[in-house]
């Protein structure tokens, strides 16, 4: 192993560090690859580079400091190595290039040359925690590595090697650093990415950690037996929760006109079976139907559909449609999603999720953050809705969701039809998909 | 003969009051005393040698990083310590502050510290370090102070000679 080669693979390392070297070769070879003002080559004083170097990283917390040294030199300072040890600055790699010689002067054999003197077992004795004795150019890299992951154990942070191109780490040093707690980053642009996403992570947890994870006991649901309330099956189920729905009930495709009229008009008819749960799509709804005439012709449409027709009041004054959703997530449990409801939810990308527990503060929170929150406040002289009432339905919706943890694995409120405020805000359409307990 | 408790108290006011934040030591007698108030004080980074020229090393780094050091040791710690002293902060300009128990000099029962005693000022005087003696609590303290000024001023090791007068009772 050349010394000359080892000091070249450090170089590109030293831009951001204190170098100290010993005078002769060392010195020459650092200063023939170029000078930098962070460079101080030490004439003469044998045997204090070491020193000098233990002075600047206990004075200098923040600056990471190198030495290059000499066996001859540390033969001469050998206390250094103990001292050293006592103060333990994890700033400090003191590297001793040892060539059994005094080359500067001659070249005659230094204490290590016959191989009795072994300047590392000095060292370890001496106390220094991380001593690396190397042969190789390779063993110098591998060395650098272990060096830099000793001295991130016990560091207040987690230790990252960032590699500046991803393909220059190889899956030698990457399970090195793996096997030493440090994470090899691929790629300067990538671990800037990953730190900046680690970050966001990290305050998100910070900002909330009142945060409690509802999880079924039981795990995974088992999707095969899963099945879906009838849209009126939901609704009642939401009722018992305090959840307002629209006036209704069931009728057959015969009776509907009649029921709708002892409703009062403008009323929905809708096709009910667990087979429709797209009902807009396969033209199962009919909206705004104004009078008898009208009511039996919708009857007879949706009566290919079903045979079974939900007939409603229409709410017609509503000033935004919110969607409620439930979604169970296999890492984080039942997750809360509201968003833009009705026709807009596939449009617009706006929605929100929220981990419980689920309060009337973070609800109202969620709310104003999305885009469709501006109709509820009143958006360009309209009316504004009634956000309490709003909040109401979604707590209650979640209530819905917590005493059923067990079984639930899907719930769509869509939409709640947000009405002026103080008028309160109604559920008119349910999906609930639940499964038998595991 | 005992150390003085009071005088050792004064000579650490001393240090204080020069700002320093900085003290490499190889412990003595005469500087027990003081090396405890030093290790007390959260101020102060103390760093023990092995051997005194390591702390010549230790003061340039502490110079380079910007901080007021002070070296403390027994006038034949700095004897062992003179390559340093010669060739690093002689010939590199660096300044140090000497605080130098004057074992083996007047007064002195001890056979063993006589000969080092004898040819300190005489060492002293061939290197060209400036000294004064340090005798008087009452006046050690702007003693250090000046030494310190005079030593960043000069670029140079300056000695103050703490004597027996000073630190036994």
């Amino acid at each position: 192993m050349k010394r000359a080669e080892c000091i070249g693979m450090l170089y590109p390392e030293l831009d951001d560090k204190l170098v100290v070297t010993i005078m002769g070769a060392c010195a020459q070879e650092l200063y023939d690859l170029g000078h930098k003002e962070n460079f101080f080559y030490l004439q003469h004083a044998m045997g204090l580079a070491s020193s000098i170097g233990l002075g600047l990283a206990m004075h200098l917390p923040q600056e990471r400091i190198v030495v290059l040294d000499g066996d001859g030199s540390v033969l001469m300072n050998l206390g250094t190595l103990a001292t050293m040890a006592r103060y333990r600055p994890r700033n400090l790699v003191h590297i001793i290039f040892d060539n059994g010689s005094l080359l500067s002067t001659g070249g005659f054999d230094s204490h290590t040359s016959s191989g009795l003197t072994d300047l590392a077992a000095i060292a370890k004795g001496a106390g220094i925690e991380h001593v690396s004795a190397v042969d190789s150019v390779m063993g110098f890299g591998d060395a650098a590595i272990d060096a830099f992951i000793g001295a991130s154990h016990g560091a207040p942070a987690r230790a990252a090697l960032i590699a500046s191109l991803p393909e220059t780490i190889s899956a030698r040093v990457r399970q090195r650093c793996l096997d030493g707690g440090v994470i090899p980053l691929q790629g300067q642009r990538e671990a800037m990415e990953a730190l900046a996403l680690a970050g966001a992570v990290g305050v998100a947890w910070r900002s909330n950690p009142r945060v409690s994870l509802q999880i079924a006991p039981g795990g995974t649901r088992a999707e095969a037996v899963a099945y879906t309330l009838s849209e009126h099956e939901g609704k009642a189920a939401l009722k018992e929760f305090g959840v307002a729905i629209p006036r209704g009930d069931l009728a057959s495709p015969g009776s509907a006109a009649e029921r709708a009229a002892a409703l009062g008009f403008p009323v929905v008819l809708k096709a009910v079976g667990a087979h429709l749960e797209h009902k807009t799509e396969v033209g199962g709804v009919a909206l705004n139907i104004r009078n008898a005439a009208e009511a039996e012709a919708a009857a007879r449409r949706l009566s290919a559909l079903s045979d079974s027709l939900l007939v409603e009041q229409m709410t017609s004054d509503g000033v935004a449609e919110i969607l409620v959703g439930l979604i169970v997530d296999p890492q984080f449990g039942q997750v809360l999603v509201l968003g833009a409801g009705g026709v807009l939810t596939e449009l617009l990308s706006d929605s929100v999720t929220l981990l419980p527990p689920w309060t009337r503060e973070s609800v109202q929170a969620a709310l104003r953050g999305l885009k469709v929150g501006k109709l509820l406040e009143g958006h360009r002289g309209k009316r504004a809705g009634d956000v309490e009432a709003l909040v109401d339905t979604v707590l209650n919706v979640t209530r819905y969701a917590s005493a059923n943890l067990a079984t639930l694995i899907e719930l769509d409120v869509n939409p709640v039809i947000v009405r002026p405020k103080g008028c309160g805000a109604v559920a008119v359409d349910v999906m609930i998909r639940l499964t038998n307990p595991a | 003969m005992t150390v003085s408790y009071e005088n050792s108290k004064a000579v650490f006011q001393g240090i204080k009051a020069a700002g320093i934040t900085s003290v490499s030591a190889l412990p003595e007698t005469w500087l027990g005393l003081l090396l405890h108030h030093a290790e007390e004080d959260p101020d102060i980074t103390l760093i023990q040698v092995a051997k005194e020229e390591e702390a010549i090393g230790i003061a340039a780094g502490a110079y380079f990083a910007g901080e007021r050091h002070l070296l403390l040791m027994q006038n034949h710690g700095f004897l062992a310590a003179i390559n340093g002293v010669v060739s690093l902060a002689q010939l590199y300009g660096i300044p140090l502050c000497m605080l130098i128990a004057l074992r083996g000099h007047w007064g002195e029962p001890y056979p063993w510290h006589t000969r080092g005693g004898i040819v300190t000022e005489g060492v002293l005087r061939a290197l060209g370090i400036p000294f004064e003696y340090a005798r008087d609590p009452a006046t050690v303290g702007r003693q250090i102070r000046e030494a310190y000024t005079f030593s960043q001023s000069s670029l140079s090791p300056v000695a103050l000679l703490l004597t027996r007068d000073l630190m036994e009772d």
